[in-house]
């Protein structure tokens, strides 16, 4: 129930044994390799090793990119939240990585060939589009156009000009070159086509004239035909590209066949690149290699077997960690309050040797949630939802223990849905008239739902207070336990008892005298003593006298848990208006009952849908700020131990490579 | 009109509390979203996480909301039997309304505003993502209480 107790270990052998040792390590996934081998110079250089595989896992990204470019994969709507994951067995799993390097090539081959064809289809198409824009406008000209040229007596060519001013130009050309003629191929609204006949023996003037004229000669170089059979030729190789893409796709299809080994192959590298880099933090001689890391108490046992059987000259080495050194933080709680873990470790890892927060934020979180969602039968839907999800995304480690988590405070949210009655909203109420409220009804006395928050904050400031008094002994530090945690909690009280203790029935203003004579005792305990860390004696009360300002900081986090009403409320009111509009309808005979039933079932999942974030998001906040404030301390490295990380595959009874 | 001035603005009341935080809200969200798309186009399996720092702003909105639900169940407005107002009461609903109306309006935009740059720790940092809820449910703490403060002036309105 804390903080997992660390041990360093180290494994020495033959440097032959590397490769079964680093397999282990990865297999059992329990161990943080960490280098810690100065005086030994790491002798195992896997570069040549890590660039083969770097290639072929480029090869592999290459070509799934190619897939998934062409076929997107079919992602169920619960993986496109969470991510697409492979599931293989063994047996798919070292089928699939069999010959790996070959068929990681093959693949390849196969994706760079299909990108290949697209590209040059892509490009054909493109000529060919182009080339019929060019002839379209051409269309009405009969003469096939590689006779359009300069002949022995009389000259062609075939060109544009301007609508507008073409026929007074070509009118004055036509005066200059004796025997020059034209016809239109055809005419746009600001541009015509001609054909145009000049004399060979005036070539020349008749060219600068029509060029005078504002006539732009038009080349048919690459053409031969008259451009109507130019066309008709074009569209026929558009059609055999579309014919010739057809079949490209069905490569496509074969290619994508293959999507489950390219994943499979990729991980299978991935893991090998692991399994070479670590090694880069192994030390050794000539002959042995020693590795060094931290591993978890409990997982101890078993990698000492696992190693100790390789090989009987393979040394495995434990200990403590020294007083100067950082061990890695894992937490490691029961099943119950390891569903808690996430909402600590998204705050951050607490430092080595303190606290863990997860078991002790656990029964006011669900407390929490619960009176943010305030109804028994969106407790019953968040439980049952997270229940399905984790058949549904086959979820472990972290995503499982928070499926847990909503499990859990899914119940807690029935638990505090039926203590103040909400059922749907006050669904029972309205249509059966059953008061189903077990302590009060939110609705009706909203004032108490607030005290009941301000209650809980109080609750969980003294249980974070007391938790670092706790500490504090823990590490023998009797006198910070007393002075800074004792005097406050004596302090706070002794101002809740001077405030309210007048309102305790008839012995209350004995008690809330006494409450005054605590306080004014207690504060100047605060006062005497929170400063004793100055060496001045006036700094020393000065400082203490300031301390006593931390009172308000106390107030407000109190105030803070205002927002558990706020939400709780907010919750409430919804559902009964949903319960108030859409019953309104159930009066209209034969459809009325099905429309209100329709509308009540999407109006509180609605409800449920904005709420729970919230619900969420300010449980875990009132713990962070309010709850771990008071004794959380941060600053722990995360436990990241060397293991099978994969990035598309989950192999069940993982036996790794 | 004399003696129906009370009952508009408490109108005016419900108006105030559902619009300023509805505007707010949607400024907000729109933040998000936009910032959200881009990191959408590069890796569309963040969607889920996009989707829950955008629906953080949208809460001042249901709040307003919220408000103002409970000022036309006071006055009558659900059920068809309208309460008749002193322009005095229809004043007091006004300024009930005016916590949740300016703080949740000014709120959910400046939270837009954090979970916008949220977005940013989605898409380097995704496993930092609940810290970018965090952030931003830290400037919801003032919604929640002038909340509090609208819905507590509203029951102490006698009508």
């Amino acid at each position: 129930m804390a903080i997992s107790e660390m041990r360093r270990v180290a494994v020495l052998g033959h440097e032959s044994r590397i490769g079964d040792v680093v397999t282990t390590l990865q297999r059992l996934g329990t161990v943080e390799v960490s280098a810690d081998t100065a005086d030994l110079s790491c002798p195992f250089n896997p570069a040549a090793g890590l660039a083969h595989v770097d290639s072929v896992m480029s090869e592999l990204k290459y070509s799934i990119d190619i897939m998934g470019r062409h076929r997107r994969i079919s992602k169920t709507a619960i993986e496109s939240f969470t991510g697409y994951r492979l599931y293989l067995t063994d047996d798919e799993w070292t089928m699939y990585v069999r010959d790996g390097a070959e068929n990681a090539h093959r693949i390849y081959a196969m994706a760079r060939a299909v990108e290949q064809s697209l590209a040059d289809l892509a490009a054909a198409e493109a000529r060919i589009l182009t080339s019929i824009e060019y002839l379209e406008p051409w269309r009405e000209l009969r003469v096939p156009v590689e006779q359009v040229v300069p002949g022995k007596y009389v000259g062609l060519a075939l060109g544009t000009a301007e609508s507008r001013s073409y026929e007074a130009a070509l009118a004055d050309a036509a005066e200059a070159v004796e025997g020059m003629s034209w016809e239109i191929v055809t005419a746009e609204k600001d541009k015509v086509r001609l054909l145009v006949a000049y004399p060979m023996s005036a070539a020349d003037d008749a060219l600068r004239a029509l060029a005078q004229a504002g006539f732009a000669k038009v080349s048919f170089e690459q053409y031969s035909g008259a451009p109507s059979d130019i066309i008709a030729q074009l569209e026929q190789d558009l059609q055999s590209i579309q014919a010739q893409r057809a079949q490209v796709e069905r490569d496509v299809d074969i290619l994508v066949e293959e999507r489950p080994r390219a994943f499979a192959l990729y991980d299978f590298f991935a893991l090998e690149r692991a399994r070479l880099d670590v090694t880069n933090k192994f030390g050794g001689t000539e002959r042995t290699f020693v590795v060094e890391g931290w591993i978890q108490q409990a997982n101890l046992q078993g990698f000492r077997t696992a190693i100790e059987q390789l090989a009987d000259d393979i040394v495995v080495l434990d200990r403590p960690p020294r007083e100067d050194e950082e061990p890695p933080v894992e937490l490691e709680n029961n099943r119950f309050a390891s569903a808690f873990e996430p909402v600590t470790k998204m705050m951050g890892y607490p430092k080595h040797g303190s606290l863990d927060p997860s078991p002790f934020l656990g029964p006011f979180f669900l407390i929490f949630f619960g009176l943010c969602m305030t109804d028994a039968a969106y407790g019953i839907v968040i439980a049952a939802l997270a229940y399905w999800l984790i058949g549904q995304t086959r979820a472990r480690g972290m995503g499982r223990q928070f499926l847990n988590l909503l499990i859990m405070s899914g119940l807690a949210t029935v638990f505090v849905g039926a203590m103040l009655g909400g059922w749907a909203g006050d669904l029972l109420q309205r249509l059966f008239g059953w008061r189903t409220a077990i302590l009060f009804d939110p609705m009706e006395e909203p004032t108490k739902f607030l005290i009941l928050s301000f209650a809980l904050g109080v609750i969980q400031i003294y249980t974070g207070i007391i938790l670092k008094a706790y500490d504090n002994i823990r590490r023998g530090d009797w006198m910070s336990a007393i002075f800074d945690q004792v005097f406050w909690l004596v302090f706070l009280t002794s101002i809740g008892l001077a405030l309210g203790g007048g309102y305790l029935g008839p012995s209350g203003p004995a008690i809330a005298s006494a409450g005054q004579k605590l306080l004014l005792a207690s504060a100047i305990g605060l006062v005497l003593t929170q400063g004793r860390h100055h060496k001045n004696p006036l700094m020393r009360i000065g400082s203490g006298l300031l301390s006593l300002y931390n009172t308000t900081g106390y107030m407000s986090d109190i105030v803070s848990y205002a927002r558990l009403f706020g939400l709780g409320f907010t919750s409430t009111v919804l559902a009964s208006v949903m319960n108030d509009l859409m019953l309104r309808p159930a009066g209209i005979p034969v459809i009325g009952p099905i429309i209100a039933l329709i509308g009540l079932v999407f109006g509180h999942l609605f409800n449920i849908l904005i709420n729970i974030i919230g619900a969420y998001v300010h449980s875990s906040r009132l713990q962070y700020v309010e709850f771990f404030g008071k004794f959380f301390e941060a600053g722990g490295r995360r436990f990241m131990p060397f293991g099978m990380s994969t990035k598309y595959v989950d192999v069940e009874n993982a036996k790794g490579a | 009109m004399e003696g129906f001035l009370g009952t508009i603005l408490g109108f005016l009341g419900v108006a105030l509390a559902i619009i300023t935080p509805g505007i707010g809200s949607s400024v907000g969200v729109g933040l998000v979203g936009r910032s959200g798309a881009g990191v959408i186009t590069e890796d569309p399996d963040k969607f889920g996480s996009i989707l829950l720092l955008e629906a953080i702003p949208g809460t001042q909105g249901v709040y307003g909301f919220l408000t103002g639900l409970m000022i036309m169940i006071r006055i009558g407005a659900l059920g068809g039997g309208l309460r008749t107002l002193t322009v005095g009461q229809g004043i007091l609903f006004i300024m009930a309304a005016m916590p949740i109306a300016v703080v949740g309006w000014v709120s959910a935009i400046f939270q837009g505003r954090v979970a916008a740059a949220g977005v940013g720790i989605v898409a380097k940092r995704p496993e930092e993502m609940g810290k970018a809820v965090i952030l931003a449910a830290m400037v919801e703490t003032y919604a929640v209480l002038s909340l509090l403060a609208s819905l507590l002036l509203v029951f102490s309105v006698n009508v």
